[in-house]
């Protein structure tokens, strides 16, 4: 019973295993290289950036979605900010991107619920429509970002170290996990995908429900995208490729089953740490950067088959 | 007498097809009410009306003894009218509280899930059904009964006084049965009246007060459960002229040849019983059963889409050891499934294609002989008499029952040597079965040996010359040429059948107790 337990316990914790066994391998081998002010920092804010997507892809992979849309989005928010900054301000440049990749988040919930289209072909549409989108408002060049308190959004920091955005999306990710567990419309989430029929004869108005994931999520990626611009100091409408991915395969590292209505919110952004953690630690061993693809191939097809056993 | 539901002169027709014809029902307050029939006789039909998901045609509708108008989901809920489908009511990845208050939750302060309340009331049900049940457990790790029981908790947390149960018994277990049998009547002695549904003709004679026996859309008649055995229920559930359908069995279908199939010790999971029978060349057997029975899994243990736990399949003397259909293709067995839409049909593609298909790989040359392949085809369509405008049709234009002969016309020729259908007669109509089983009959006289499983059996009488009966993933009986009547296969339809052989004439079930 003892071993039961334990072994329970384990999987719960499973995550954080990873990500303590990562860092203590970083700690061993190449302490000098990862364990500095600037390295850790560029970790966090990655975290930070991968984690907020990850939590919009956490959503819809528990309606049973999947949103490929992510990067395209992160791109757009990113362009139009800074299109916005020079002659509208702060306010603007921030609000305007987020309202509008939350419209678009809401029009693949529209595709998908409305026009029964699936969600693989509706968001792969709209990742276009929006890439094509960001390329004609930049004109496809890279718009730099001169707004200095544009640029602090990224800077600033806790401890100098730990930077705001991180320490929001841990509250962020602890707000989902209380919604969840104390709110009906946690439980709604995860019966939708856990059992649409089921959700449907206990009268959740399901199609309501996963149309606004969709915009949350949109909504999510927008953040992401503003939090990257300030990041590199600039707008670029490619500067999201292949995030769909990375937060896909970081939601399923951190429990969120594929085939919907399982998996645990706040692991699924631990998930997100592990991989910027493992990208940080593959750069300090200076591996070739064609081997990280190889690498994250095999986490994403590993998670999904450790999971598919032992959930 | 006021009684908590009256329904008077229902009617309800689909398109041109009756479900329903003029029944009246009275049922009152406090009341565990069975409800029996064939398929498609109604009962799921006058359900859904109760329940508000389906409007009558016509008749009237009293709630309490006062004229209501037609339910609709939401005025049934408020009326404290509850149903616990037969699957699907509940969400398997989460836990048994969630379930219980699922879309009905309780709020605390500032909207949050009062959860020490919910947690109280779902205790307090459960106990009161005399059940123990973790409500942290994940609902897919519960037995069935304990599903049905939070189910059913899960329809009284709306407050109903009402309950429609659909199928409640099937794939239960004795002492599964027992179990939901005693939350029930403990229901029934807090004035809760229920519907009770099932096949499973013992288990309603030993729940019900009344039952209510539907046949082809008509109320036959309301018996008092307490004086009716099992077996004067199967009468009335299948009617006593359907008994001299005794007419077909003189054609050729008789003659057996040769062994065939030899099903020896099969079995598909550690505890199910293991099943034995066998089919000679030209021999057309059935297998019967309620919902849930275990019919399809034998069958698809037999051709390999299950993988078997223990025995042997034997086709001609050889043992059939690696089964999976491309082998069992090879070794000269087909298969009809039950789902043609899922597995059966390719519905935007050609007749012709459908029938084609499984012949492709049979032939030595590696382009298709197109008009080789359209004749046959055309052939085999105006054989079974497929009504249709050319081979060319799309499949999914085609009626139902010309569906289903599509799938069955692809076996009527080509170099096989045994057949398996699974429910062919299912949502077709009476027109349609027949051509399929003078299909089925042209097949066997060609020396084919046949295994057709249907829960209709009225549809096998006078088609196979051996019955199996299962019921509960067990053969219960096997019924042989003149002695397979819808009496002899009803009054096996029970519960528990520890004997094979037939019971006592009066051997009704006692009401289980705990």
């Amino acid at each position: 019973m003892m071993t039961l337990r334990v072994r329970s316990t384990l999987r719960h914790l499973d995550v954080f295993l990873i990500l303590g066994a990562l860092l203590a391998v970083a700690a061993i081998f190449k302490a000098s290289t990862f364990y500095n002010l600037s390295n850790l920092f560029a970790i966090l804010e990655m975290s930070a950036v991968l984690g907020i997507a990850t939590l919009g892809e956490a959503l819809v992979l528990i309606v049973r979605g999947v949103d490929i849309s992510v990067g395209a989005m992160m791109g757009l928010a990113g362009t139009l900010s800074a299109c916005l900054l020079p002659d509208f301000g702060l306010g603007v440049a921030i609000l305007v991107p987020l309202a509008v990749c939350a419209v678009l988040g809401l029009a693949n919930g529209l595709l998908i619920e409305k026009g029964r289209i699936p969600p693989l072909v509706a968001t792969i549409g709209m990742m276009w429509v929006i890439n094509g989108l960001a390329n004609a408002i930049s004109e496809g060049r890279l718009i730099p970002i001169d707004n200095k308190a544009f640029q602090q959004i990224a800077l600033g920091s806790v401890l100098d170290v730990v930077p705001l955005f991180f320490v929001g999306l841990l509250i962020v990710g602890g707000v989902a996990y209380y919604v969840r567990s104390d709110y009906p419309i946690g439980r709604y989430v995860y019966a939708i995908g856990g059992d649409e029929g089921a959700a449907f004869y206990s009268a959740i108005p399901v199609g309501r429900i996963r149309i606004a994931i969709y915009g949350v999520a949109g909504f999510l990626y927008g953040i992401a995208g503003l939090l990257m611009a300030s990041y590199v100091r600039s707008g670029m409408p490619s500067v999201g490729r292949g995030y769909e991915f990375k937060a896909i395969t970081a939601a399923v590292l951190g429990g969120i089953a594929l085939s919907g209505g399982r998996g645990n919110i706040f692991k699924a952004i631990v998930g997100a740490v592990i991989l910027i953690v493992l990208y940080g630690v593959i750069t300090a061993f200076a591996v070739s950067p064609y081997i990280q693809g190889i690498i994250q191939g095999c986490i994403l097809v590993g998670a999904v088959y450790y999971a598919s056993r032992y959930y | 007498m006021t009684y908590r539901l009256e329904l008077e002169d229902i009617t309800k027709e689909y398109g041109n097809t009756r479900a329903l014809t003029g029944v009246s029902v009275a049922i009152p307050a406090g009341q565990v009410r069975g409800l029996v029939g064939e398929n498609g006789a109604g009962k799921s039909t006058l359900a859904k009306i109760i329940a508000g998901d389906v409007r009558p045609s016509s008749g009237k509708v009293k709630l309490n003894g006062s004229e209501s108008s037609y339910l609709t989901p939401a005025t049934a809920r408020k009326a404290g009218i509850g149903i616990v489908h037969q699957w699907g009511d509940l969400v398997p990845t989460m836990t048994v509280e969630e379930n219980i208050f699922l879309g009905n939750e309780i709020r605390g302060a500032l909207g949050a899930l009062d959860k020490a309340q919910m947690r109280r009331k779902a205790k307090a049900v459960l106990q009161e059904l005399g059940v123990d049940v973790d409500l942290r457990a994940t609902v897919s790790e519960l037995s069935p009964a304990h599903r049905q029981v939070i189910a059913i908790s899960k329809a009284l947390m709306l407050n109903c006084d009402l309950l429609i149960v659909d199928e409640g018994g099937v794939s239960l277990d004795k002492k599964e049965t027992v179990l939901l049998h005693a939350v029930l009547r403990k229901l029934r002695d807090q004035k809760v009246t229920i519907i009770y549904i099932s096949h499973l003709l013992d288990d309603v004679v030993a729940l019900s007060d009344e039952i209510t026996v539907l046949r082809n859309g008509a109320l036959v008649e309301t018996l008092n459960a307490r004086a009716t055995t099992a077996r004067e229920l199967a009468t009335a559930v299948v009617g006593h002229e359907v008994g001299a359908t005794q007419h077909a069995l003189e054609s050729g279908a008789a003659k057996t040849r040769g062994p065939l199939l030899d099903v020896a010790g099969l079995s598909w999971m550690r505890d199910a019983s293991e099943f034995s029978f066998s089919v000679g060349e030209g021999e057309i057997i059935g297998i019967t059963g309620p919902e849930g029975a275990g019919k399809s899994e034998l069958l698809r243990t037999v051709f390999g889409l299950m993988p078997a736990t223990q025995g042997t399949v034997t086709l001609g003397g050889e043992r059939l050891a690696r089964r999976d259909p491309r082998q069992m293709l090879k070794a000269g067995v087909a298969f009809v499934p039950e789902d043609r839409f899922q597995e059966g049909l390719m519905l935007n593609r050609s007749i012709e294609e459908n029938i084609s298909l499984p012949t492709l790989s049979f032939q030595s040359r590696p382009f298709l002989r197109k008009g080789t392949l359209r004749d046959s085809a055309a052939r085999k369509a105006d054989q079974i008499k497929i009504r249709m405008a050319s081979v060319e049709a799309r499949a999914g234009d085609l009626s139902g029952g010309n569906q289903q002969k599509v799938v069955v016309a692809r076996w009527l020729e080509d170099g096989y040597r045994l057949l398996l259908l699974d429910e062919p007669y299912k949502g077709i109509d009476i027109g349609a079965k027949q051509d399929i089983n003078d299909a089925i009959r042209a097949m066997a006289i060609a020396g084919r040996g046949i295994v057709v499983i249907s829960t209709e059996f009225v549809e096998l009488i006078g088609l196979v010359s051996t019955l199996l009966v299962m019921v509960n993933r067990r053969i219960v009986a096997v019924l042989k040429e003149n002695k397979i009547t819808p009496q002899e296969i009803v009054r096996y339809y029970q519960y528990e059948v520890d004997d094979p052989t037939p019971a006592p004439e009066n051997a009704r079930i006692a009401p289980a107790r705990t």
